[in-house]
C-alpha cells in the first residue's frame, strides 16, 4: 500500500476513495422555514484493500459508518463517489444483472439473526434460498444434501432436528448459525461480517467467534469483520482500520496497530478496551463524549478535532491525510 | 403464507370477540346463499301468491306486487348481493394489492404515478360517478361489478403500498437482495406472503364496502333489474309505494336489516383481521 490510491489486481477487494452522501430530503416549505440542513457524509472518502484469505477488521462507534460501508460494498445502496474493485472488476459500474454472479462470491452476515431471518420460513428454505436463487443444485434431493452438509459444517446438528423449524424455533446463536449457513452455502470468497455478535448473548458469542474463524480457515474466505469492540478485532483480524466519522484515521497489521497506537482516537478506543489497572494509568488518553453533532462539522478540518485531548495547531483548518508511519501502518492526523 | 403464521393468526383471531360475531354472521349468509335453494319455500321467479300479499302462513313475508313470495326473493337475493359484491371486491383486491406492491417496492417515478392515479381515484366523488357509469354501460351484473371495482381498488392500494415500503427495509429482504435474489424472487418469496394476510383484511372491508354501494345503486334503479339482488327488492318496494300503504314492515325493513347484517358481519371479520395481522391496531377501541 505506497501509494492507497493505486489500483493494483493482486488484492481480493480494492477499496478506493468511496463516499457516500445522504441528502436529508425535505419539502418545499421545510426548505423555505427551517435551517439548513446538511447533507449527511456518512461515508467520506475511504481507501482500504483485502487480499485473498485475509481478515480486516473495521471498527469504530455507533454512526461512523461502518454500516453503510458493508452495504455499499454489497451494492445495496450506491455509493455517491469511488471505486469498489472485486477481483478486478468495478462493481460500481455494474448493474443489477451484471451483480448477480458477483454476489454470489460476496456474501454478508447481519448483525441481527432476529431480523435478517424470514419468520415464516423453515430453516431448510432459508438455508436453500440462496441455492434456489442462483440455480446452483440439480433438484430437490441435491439441494436438501447440500443443505444437511453445511449444517453439520456450522453446527446446526442433528440436521433433522432443525430442518423445519421456524426462527422463532431458534436461539438466537442458533438463528446467527442459520444466517451463517446461508451466507457460506454459496461458498463465498469474500465474507462480510456486520457486528455478528453483538445481539447475542455473550455465553454464545465466543461458539460464533471461533464458528467463523475456523471456517475462514477451512474456506480460505477473505472477511471484512465490523465491530465496535477492539478485542473481537484482535481476535478475529490480522489487520485492523479504525474508522471515525465516515474516514478512516489509522489502519496497520494488527499487533502493531494495538501495541503502537498513534491516532489519538485509536489510543482512546485501547485506553477504554483495556483492564481496570491499566485503566488508570491510561486514563489521560480518554476523550469527552460527543457533545457536537458530527453532522454539522465543516469540511476541511480533522474530524476528530472537536474531541482531541491534544493542542489544536492546524486542525481546525486542514484535514489530515493517511500518512504512513511504519510498514503498512497508516495515520491520519497532523501530529505525526 | 407458512402454516405456523398462518395457526398464529387464526389462534389470535379466536380471541377477538368482534372476529367471532363477524365470522358467525358470515357463515349463516353463507349457509344460505349456498343452500338458497333447498331454504326457500317457493320459487322466488314464480307467480306463487295473489299480487301485495300480507304475511300469513302460507307467505311469511307476504307477496310483492306481482304475486312473487319475498322472503324466498330475500334468501335468492343474498346470492346475487354478496356474490355481485364478493366478485367486485375480489377483483379490486388484485387491483390493489398488484398497484400497491409494485408502486411500494418499485419507488422513484412507478410510485409517484400510481399514487396520483390513487390520489385522483380517492377524490372522485364516487356516487355520481357510479351513477353516470351504471347509466352509461347500463344496467347489467358484470357492469355493476366493473364500476364497483373501478371505484374500490385505491384505497387498499394505499394501506399495501404502506406494508411495502416498511417490508423492503426489513433485514430479510435486504438479506434476500444481498444473496442474488432477483426482483421477482423477492416479490413472490418475501413480500406478496407477507402482506397477504393484510390484503385479506382489506378484501373483507372491501367486500362490506361493494355490497352497501350495489344496495344503493339498486336501489336507485341503475343495478340490474332482472336479477332479484336485495337492493332491486328495496327499490320495486319503493316504486310500488310499500312506505305508504304500511308494506314496509315486511317489505322493506327485512331486506334492509338483511343488508345491515351482512354488512356488519365483514366489517367485523375485517376489523378484526386487520387487528390481529396488524398488531399496532390492538386495543385501539
Amino acid at each position: 500500500m505506497s501509494n492507497p490510491k493505486a489500483v493494483t489486481h493482486d488484492h481480493l477487494v480494492d477499496v478506493i476513495d468511496l463516499k457516500k452522501v445522504f441528502e436529508t430530503r425535505s419539502g418545499m416549505l421545510t426548505r423555505a422555514f427551517s435551517r439548513d440542513r446538511q447533507p449527511v457524509r456518512a461515508v467520506d472518502g475511504i481507501t482500504f484493500h483485502i487480499d485473498a484469505g485475509e481478515g480486516l477488521g473495521l471498527i469504530g462507534e455507533s454512526g461512523c459508518g461502518k454500516t453503510t460501508t458493508a452495504m455499499l460494498l454489497l451494492r445495496l445502496i450506491d455509493p455517491t463517489a469511488g471505486q469498489i474493485l472485486f477481483d478486478g472488476l468495478d462493481l460500481t459500474s455494474m448493474n443489477t444483472r451484471e451483480l448477480r454472479p458477483v454476489r454470489r462470491r460476496i456474501q454478508m452476515v447481519f448483525q441481527d439473526p432476529y431480523e435478517s431471518l424470514n419468520p415464516g420460513k423453515t430453516v431448510s428454505s432459508l438455508i436453500g434460498e440462496p441455492l434456489v436463487v442462483h440455480r446452483l443444485t440439480s433438484g430437490r434431493r441435491d439441494r436438501e444434501s447440500r443443505i444437511a452438509e453445511i449444517m453439520e459444517q456450522i453446527g446446526l446438528v442433528p440436521t433433522e432436528e432443525y430442518l423445519k423449524r421456524f426462527p422463532h424455533q431458534l436461539s438466537g446463536g442458533q438463528r446467527q448459525r442459520a444466517a451463517i449457513a446461508r451466507a457460506l452455502v454459496l461458498e463465498p470468497v469474500f465474507l462480510i461480517a456486520d457486528e455478528p455478535t453483538s445481539m447475542l448473548d455473550v455465553s454464545v458469542r465466543a461458539g460464533i467467534l471461533n464458528l467463523l474463524q475456523g471456517l475462514r480457515d477451512e474456506m480460505h474466505l477473505a472477511s471484512l469483520f465490523i465491530t465496535h469492540d477492539l478485542a473481537l478485532a484482535r481476535y478475529m483480524c490480522e489487520r485492523i482500520a479504525v474508522l471515525y466519522n465516515g474516514k478512516i484515521v489509522e489502519t496497520g497489521e494488527r499487533e502493531e496497530l494495538l501495541t503502537n497506537p498513534i491516532h489519538p482516537y485509536t489510543r482512546a478506543l485501547i485506553a477504554v478496551a483495556s483492564s481496570l489497572s491499566d485503566f488508570w494509568a491510561r486514563k489521560q488518553e480518554m476523550i469527552t463524549e460527543l457533545d457536537t453533532d458530527w453532522i454539522q462539522l465543516p469540511e476541511g478540518c480533522c474530524r476528530f478535532h472537536p474531541r482531541c485531548p491534544h493542542e489544536h495547531g492546524d486542525c481546525e483548518n486542514r484535514e489530515p491525510d493517511l500518512v504512513e508511519v511504519g510498514p503498512k501502518h497508516w495515520v491520519a492526523c497532523h501530529r505525526t | 403464507m407458512s402454516t405456523s403464521r398462518l395457526r398464529e393468526i387464526l389462534k389470535t383471531f379466536r380471541r377477538n370477540p368482534l372476529g367471532v360475531v363477524g365470522v358467525s354472521i358470515l357463515c349463516a349468509f353463507l349457509f344460505v346463499t349456498v343452500f338458497a335453494d333447498v331454504i326457500s319455500p317457493y320459487d322466488p321467479y314464480e307467480r306463487v301468491g295473489k299480487p301485495f300479499e300480507k304475511p300469513s302462513t302460507t307467505h311469511l313475508l307476504g307477496t310483492n306486487d306481482i304475486g312473487q313470495d319475498l322472503l324466498s326473493e330475500m334468501i335468492h337475493g343474498a346470492r346475487i348481493s354478496l356474490g355481485l359484491g364478493f366478485v367486485a371486491a375480489t377483483i379490486a383486491m388484485t387491483i390493489g394489492t398488484v398497484v400497491g406492491v409494485v408502486a411500494g417496492y418499485a419507488g422513484g417515478i412507478v410510485d409517484t404515478i400510481l399514487m396520483r392515479m390513487v390520489d385522483i381515484v380517492l377524490v372522485i366523488p364516487f356516487l355520481p360517478l357510479m351513477i353516470l357509469l351504471a347509466a352509461l354501460l347500463g344496467p347489467s351484473f358484470w357492469n355493476l361489478v366493473l364500476v364497483l371495482s373501478v371505484i374500490i381498488w385505491a384505497r387498499p392500494a394505499r394501506v399495501i403500498r404502506a406494508q411495502v415500503l416498511s417490508l423492503k427495509e426489513r433485514g430479510h429482504v435486504v438479506a434476500a437482495r444481498s444473496t442474488g435474489g432477483t426482483v421477482a424472487h423477492i416479490l413472490f418469496h418475501h413480500v406478496i406472503p407477507a402482506v397477504l394476510p393484510l390484503s385479506l383484511a382489506q378484501l373483507i372491508l372491501a367486500t362490506r364496502t361493494t355490497i352497501l354501494i350495489e344496495a344503493s345503486l339498486s336501489f336507485l334503479g341503475l343495478g340490474d333489474p332482472i336479477s332479484k339482488s336485495w337492493g332491486t327488492i328495496l327499490y320495486y318496494a319503493q316504486a310500488r309505494s310499500a312506505f305508504l300503504t304500511g308494506a314496509w314492515l315486511w317489505w322493506i325493513l327485512p331486506p334492509g336489516l338483511l343488508i345491515s347484517a351482512a354488512v356488519l358481519g365483514f366489517a367485523f371479520t375485517g376489523y378484526a383481521l386487520e387487528e390481529t395481522v396488524n398488531p399496532r391496531l390492538r386495543g385501539r377501541r
